[in-house]
């Protein structure tokens, strides 16, 4: 599933990136490899999400989200 | 030679507050080497302070990371640091780690400073900065930028740290026990190489160093909670601009009103009394104290901004509204926070140049600054309302509401241009286009801002605002005042009397030739001109030198302005059904070109001259075309 279509409080694991291998490295790089856990905190207007990963709160556009596979942990 | 130290970090980590506290008022903005990227200079003790653009990784993906690596890396950059500080936040030290990885490759001497400690204290996290010194081989120290007497343990620090370079140049700088300690000329090339293997270091220090897994809701979840609600989030944005333009205009009028009234007035017959009439009390009258008072009234509304935008960050919430907003201007090519200076600009055109300084990266400030000017601000606002009122009594709150939905149709055209013409130019000259970062915000946590703080970088950002904005107020105005003074007499004859000279000045004649340039228009008369050119210097003025150019006769303005256009329909054989059509095709002049000389000098100082420039033509061709196919498609149908 897409993390976008996440329920609020749920958790979850990344499993892919569907993004040019530039922008994954830079998602890596920002700490959102494959195997990232993430709770999902909040969707936002206009569709971006809002996630936390340990004590980091990441806001992720839609743009993002819509692009990457998750599995429910 | 005086030593360098460069405050490095990803976004949001908090340098620009330590850089403030470190230098205090003593900073100015630079030019990156051959760029227009800005970056914060300052002096603490006899030290250079450099505040570098946000960087996550030394693979660049934006100018802005461009410029902060190339500094760190080129020997020859002016801003080539002697100790490197890499600041990172409590809460988010991965990134931190990721990035001196990298940086120690440099074998320069790194303090690695973790801000935000009061947060992580009041979450009870411990952060253990003996092992994380030990663990990753560089001093570390717990800080929080905003209290000064927390950052005097930083001071020391820099202080052991330079002189242990003094001693043994070797001794101060990083190594690491993990990665190849070689140092590396290009360390893009190395970061591309090494990047899985930097991912993995980083991932086997936070498991020595204890990274937290913090699962907990915190009050700061709750308020995002509200502010962010899918259906709620953007009614409380506005409300939270609404009360940022309240909280602005209602303080900022009553001291406006005080300065433009009783004050004025003193200054004008203290003045009076001082100076004879003739040239001098004209010159000191009308370019000195204009200039005194034109900087003077822009002083509290911006402050009174300043302090507003340094709120809203300093608490957090400007990043929530980048990650609301973002989708919506990612479709004009701007990021979430864009969406704030361009509200501001429907205020006042030149705050909201100076508020795209709360955007992270030069080639989304330049873009929003760009069509910032063409917002339907409060001043051309006052304008229309009497030349709506002059021309259409009717229906004046109509074309008031299409005026604006016509500003706000010409920025999101402009914008969605400029994104295209940006798109062909970096894809030409092999620029990163617009990076994964801007669509992944690290959210920081709410906190209380600290007034002390705030109130002093805004006098700051002030104190920089008239001295630069100043100056060159000042030089127009004397050059405005020349060709107002300097008048030819049919003979060729310098002088006359003040009225002469007045009527005849060059002033006045190019006003008159200008008219000419108008005729397609609709509007090719010299009263309309003149107005026209007044209004470079402020939208205020451009009803006051209607009311003056027909000073001559007892109508009231708006039959004048009435009997103006109809007579220029009639000299260009079009019926009188002309005039609301020429009228509307002046006012579309009035909205589109350039807004005032203190906005021109707000993007030349932030910008540079030539982006200045470049926004003006744009400005006055764009408002030239649109007005003249306005009016020749509108003749056309009842002409």
């Amino acid at each position: 599933m897409l993390l976008s279509d996440c329920p609020i409080n749920s958790k979850c694991e990344i499993v892919s990136i569907n993004l040019p291998n530039d922008e994954t490295v830079r998602l890596c790089e920002l700490g959102l490899g494959k195997g990232t856990k993430l709770k999902v905190c909040q969707i936002c207007p206009f569709g971006s999400v809002l996630v936390s990963k340990g004590t980091e709160r990441i806001g992720l556009s839609s743009g993002v989200s819509n692009l990457l596979e998750v599995k429910r942990v | 030679m005086s030593k360098t130290i460069a405050l490095v970090g990803n976004p949001n980590v908090g340098k620009s507050t330590l850089f403030n506290t470190l230098t205090g008022q003593n900073q100015k903005q630079v030019n990156a080497p051959g760029t227009t990227v800005t970056v914060a200079k300052g002096y603490w003790r006899d030290k250079t302070v450099i505040d570098l653009p946000g960087l996550i990784s030394f693979i660049h993906n934006s100018i802005d990371e461009k410029v902060a690596s190339e500094a760190l890396m080129d020997k020859k950059n002016s801003l080539y640091p002697d100790l490197i500080i890499l600041l990172a936040d409590a809460m988010h030290i991965s990134r931190s780690l990721y990035l001196y990885a990298q940086l120690k490759q440099l074998n320069k001497p790194i303090i690695f400073a973790i801000s935000m400690a009061d947060i992580a204290r009041k979450r009870n996290i411990i952060l253990d900065t003996d092992l994380i010194s030990k663990t990753i081989s560089a001093p570390t120290i717990l800080i929080d930028s905003r209290d000064k007497k927390n950052v005097r343990l930083l001071e020391d620090l820099i202080y052991k740290t330079l002189n242990e370079i003094d001693i043994s140049p070797k001794k101060g700088s990083a190594k690491g026990s993990d990665i190849e300690d070689e140092s590396v000329s290009d360390l893009s090339l190395w970061a591309k190489k090494n990047f899985e293997n930097n991912v993995k270091w980083v991932g086997q220090i936070e498991k020595r160093i204890g990274v937290f897994d913090y699962d907990k809701i915190t009050l700061s979840d709750k308020v995002d909670k509200v502010l962010l609600n899918k259906f709620f989030g953007v009614v409380f944005f506005l409300l939270v601009i609404l009360l940022v333009f309240q909280l602005s205009t209602h303080l900022s009028f009553p001291i406006i009103d005080y300065i433009d009234g009783p004050i004025r007035n003193l200054v004008n017959s203290s003045f009076k009394k001082l100076f004879s009439e003739g040239i001098w009390q004209s010159f000191v009258q009308s370019t000195l104290i204009e200039t005194f008072f034109t900087l003077l009234e822009f002083i509290p509304p911006m402050f009174f901004i300043f302090i507003s935008l340094a709120v809203l960050e300093g608490c957090g919430y400007l990043s929530r509204v980048a990650l609301v907003f973002d989708k919506l201007m990612q479709a004009i090519g701007l990021e979430g926070k864009s969406i704030l200076p361009i509200i501001i600009g429907f205020g006042c055109n030149l705050p909201a140049i100076k508020a795209t300084r709360v955007l992270k990266t030069s080639e989304i400030r330049k873009h929003t600054a760009f069509i910032i000017p063409y917002s339907l601000c409060s001043a051309r606002f006052s304008i229309f309302i009497v030349l709506a009122h002059a021309f259409f009594p009717e229906n004046a709150g109509l074309i008031i509401f299409l005026l604006y939905l016509i500003s706000v149709f010409i920025i999101l055209l402009i914008s969605f241009a400029m994104k295209k013409i940006r798109y062909f130019y970096n894809k030409r000259y092999n620029i990163p286009q617009a990076n994964i970062s801007n669509l992944v915000i690290h959210l920081p946590v709410y906190q209380m801002p600290k007034f002390a703080f705030i109130l002093k970088s805004s006098f700051a950002k002030l104190q920089n605002f008239l001295w630069g904005a100043g100056r060159v107020i000042l030089g127009v105005l004397i050059c405005l005042t020349f060709l107002q003074s300097v008048s030819f007499t049919s003979d060729g004859v310098v002088g006359g009397s003040l009225e002469q000279r007045e009527h005849n000045s060059l002033y006045n004649i190019i006003a008159n030739n200008t008219a000419l340039i108008f005729i397609p228009a609709g509007f090719g008369d010299w009263h309309l001109s003149q107005a026209i050119i007044s209004g470079f210097l402020a939208k205020e003025v451009v009803l006051g030198s209607l009311e003056n150019s027909y000073s001559d006769n007892n109508k009231s303005l708006s039959s004048n302005l009435q009997t103006t256009l109809e007579k220029t329909a009639a000299d260009s054989s079009y019926s009188n059904k002309a005039t609301p059509i020429a009228a509307f095709s002046f006012m579309l002049f009035l909205l589109i070109y350039i807004p005032c000389l203190a906005t021109v000098i707000g993007i030349k100082s932030e910008f540079g001259l030539k982006y200045s420039l470049v926004s003006v033509g744009v400005s006055l061709v764009l408002a030239y075309i649109i007005s003249v196919l306005f009016y020749q498609i509108g003749i056309l149908f009842v002409g």
